[in-house]
């Protein structure tokens, strides 16, 4: 069930390590729209680590799995 | 301001793109663009496309079509001349025998991968299941330590050479199949040789990426695709600025104008002077280079290179995206890069994809993992600097066959050097952590700008060593590179 305040929470690391606001439709690819690239995606997800206090499996490292708030907010749903 | 406008942002062009006048007007502008941006098979390219705009739901069986087509048709992939030479040494004709003797080949290549695609999806818990690209690398390696090394003549040479001839500039797209083979639901073979130098072009490094991909950013309805085709036309437009620009700049920096341009002062009747900059190569083979003419040089040849990223592989994504891909852009506003890692991704994206999909994930998910830092660094190094060196010795099969390994090996040294200095700073840039980013929004103009100077003079400098050729040593480029600081040699 998608959570506000977490929404929130994830689009500022996303703005932190974008360096860019995080797109206004939760649903939207921070991929595909050159925003995050995967790359960066240890970082963002070292970063959603240490804010939720949750432990991203290297089997889960995939760029899909955090590829937009939305989905990000799911995985952590299913994880916390 | 913008030089192109957002054709996809105007709901009106949007809704015109899906009706069938509009669908005619879009394939209309954008045959128009393959043409004035000098694409030699703009009729074959945009009649692909055709059939894929008035038969979405056909897509992905249209894409292996148009493969195929352009396999038997324009496969410029292969390279004819060194096959033909091959065959003139072994005493083999050069004529249908030969062309007739590599499709039996390709075909074997492809039926071994579609095996090892079925092993894969099978066996998952094999070793060889578990590693399928380190396998294919693995194989590669072997089949080139084979022909360098074994005492082969005649026709076994021809064969060998030709298996590694046919089977080197589909590796990395090979690799890309064979990863998605472990995806829950993978396309099928057919679908999976549209990804295979796919129709619209992108040799050697696969755009964009492979079928798990496409798979994600095809058109999913009219709206879609209307959106996607647009900003396949934007993207035309775009190129075809670079390419003026470019030209532009060959012939006002070394006074040798590209076609494009030559045709236009041509037809204009103009006389335009130019600096007479030697180019790099040029500037590297002289004893003596003044030092404002090196760095005049050097420049010059960085300002190509970045438009070279922005044009070829952008007109690439251009038909991908015509054709009901919303892929990404291979060079995106590079010059906005305020770090080291943030320009390599950027500059030449599919690239950099590579990398990072078969050598950095792999390290950063296997090893170091209770040492956050060492970790990122380890992984970094391994894409930029080793993944790098592996991707562009693996694919000149050419120089290992006519040099012999060791030879072709000690004549890679340049490049070594280059990528792993750029490993170096991506990595150091990397550990760095996002600090240049996060200043984007609070640092002062000054401060961005300063950032941005101090990446581009840092890949500007490395372009000195950003050679393949294996006949001249890294003592060569090293005193240029000090004669740029005045440092005597």
């Amino acid at each position: 069930m998608p959570d506000s305040s977490r929404s929130q929470r994830l689009r500022k690391l996303v703005q932190e390590i974008a360096g860019k606001p995080a797109p206004e439709d939760d649903q939207e690819s921070l991929f595909e729209s050159g925003l995050l690239d995967s790359f960066a995606l240890p970082d963002l997800v070292s970063a959603i680590e240490k804010e939720f206090a949750v432990k991203v499996p290297d089997s889960d490292l995939n760029p899909r799995k955090f590829d937009s708030i939305a989905r990000m907010d799911a995985y952590l749903s299913d994880h916390l | 301001m913008r030089i192109v406008p957002q054709l996809d942002a105007y709901p009106r062009l949007v809704s015109f793109g899906q009706t069938a006048l509009g669908k005619a007007v879009l394939l209309g502008a954008f045959a128009g663009g393959l043409f004035f941006n000098r694409l030699d098979s703009w009729i074959e390219i945009t009649a692909a496309v055709a059939a894929m705009t008035y038969f979405p739901a056909r897509r992905r069986r249209l894409v292996s079509m148009a493969a195929l087509y352009w396999l038997v048709f324009h496969s410029t992939w292969l390279n004819w001349a060194f096959l033909r030479e091959l065959a003139t040494a072994a005493g083999q004709k050069t004529d249908w025998t030969l062309t007739v003797l590599l499709s039996g080949i390709l075909a074997a290549v492809f039926c071994v991968l579609a095996v090892f695609f079925r092993y894969v999806r099978a066996r998952r818990v094999s070793l060889a299941a578990k590693r399928p690209v380190l396998c294919l690398m693995a194989g590669y390696a072997l089949m080139l330590a084979a022909g360098a090394l074994l005492p082969l003549g005649g026709m076994t040479r021809l064969l060998v050479w030709s298996v590694i001839a046919v089977t080197a500039p589909y590796l990395w797209f090979f690799a890309y199949a064979l990863k998605d083979a472990s995806a829950r639901t993978p396309d099928d073979a057919v679908l999976q040789f549209g990804t295979l130098q796919p129709f619209w072009g992108s040799p050697n490094v696969p755009v964009p990426k492979g079928a798990a991909n496409l798979r994600n950013i095809e058109a999913r309805n009219p709206e879609d695709l209307s959106i996607t085709q647009l900003k396949a036309i934007k993207l035309l437009i775009w190129v075809f600025t670079l390419q003026v620009l470019q030209q532009g700049l060959l012939l006002f920096v070394h006074g040798a104008p590209g076609e494009l341009v030559l045709r236009l002062i041509g037809l204009l009747h103009w006389t335009v002077p130019n600096l007479g900059v030697p180019t790099l190569e040029t500037s590297l083979q002289r004893a003596v280079v003044p030092v404002h003419i090196a760095w005049a040089s050097l420049i010059a040849h960085f300002a190509q290179a970045l438009l070279s990223a922005a044009v070829g592989p952008n007109l690439v994504i251009a038909c991908c995206r015509m054709a009901g891909f919303n892929a990404l852009r291979n060079s995106y506003r590079p010059l906005q890069a305020l770090t080291v890692a943030e320009f390599w991704n950027r500059y030449n994206y599919y690239f950099k994809e590579v990398l990072v999909d078969f050598f950095f994930f792999p390290v950063f998910t296997r090893y170091f993992k209770q040492y956050r830092r060492l970790r990122l660094f380890a992984a970094t190094m391994a894409a930029a600097t080793v993944g790098n060196m592996i991707y562009h010795f693996s694919l000149d099969y050419r120089s290992v066959a006519q040099m012999g390994l060791w030879r072709a090996l000690v004549g890679f040294q340049v490049y070594s050097f280059y990528s792993t200095v750029l490993g170096l700073g991506i990595g150091i840039s990397q550990l760095r952590g996002h600090g240049g980013q996060r200043a984007r929004g609070d640092a002062s103009r000054w401060r961005r700008a300063l950032a941005t100077v101090g990446v581009l003079l840092f890949f500007c400098l490395l372009e000195v060593f950003d050679q393949e050729g294996r006949s001249v040593g890294l003592g060569r480029y090293g005193r240029f590179f000090l004669r740029l600081f005045s440092i005597p040699v």
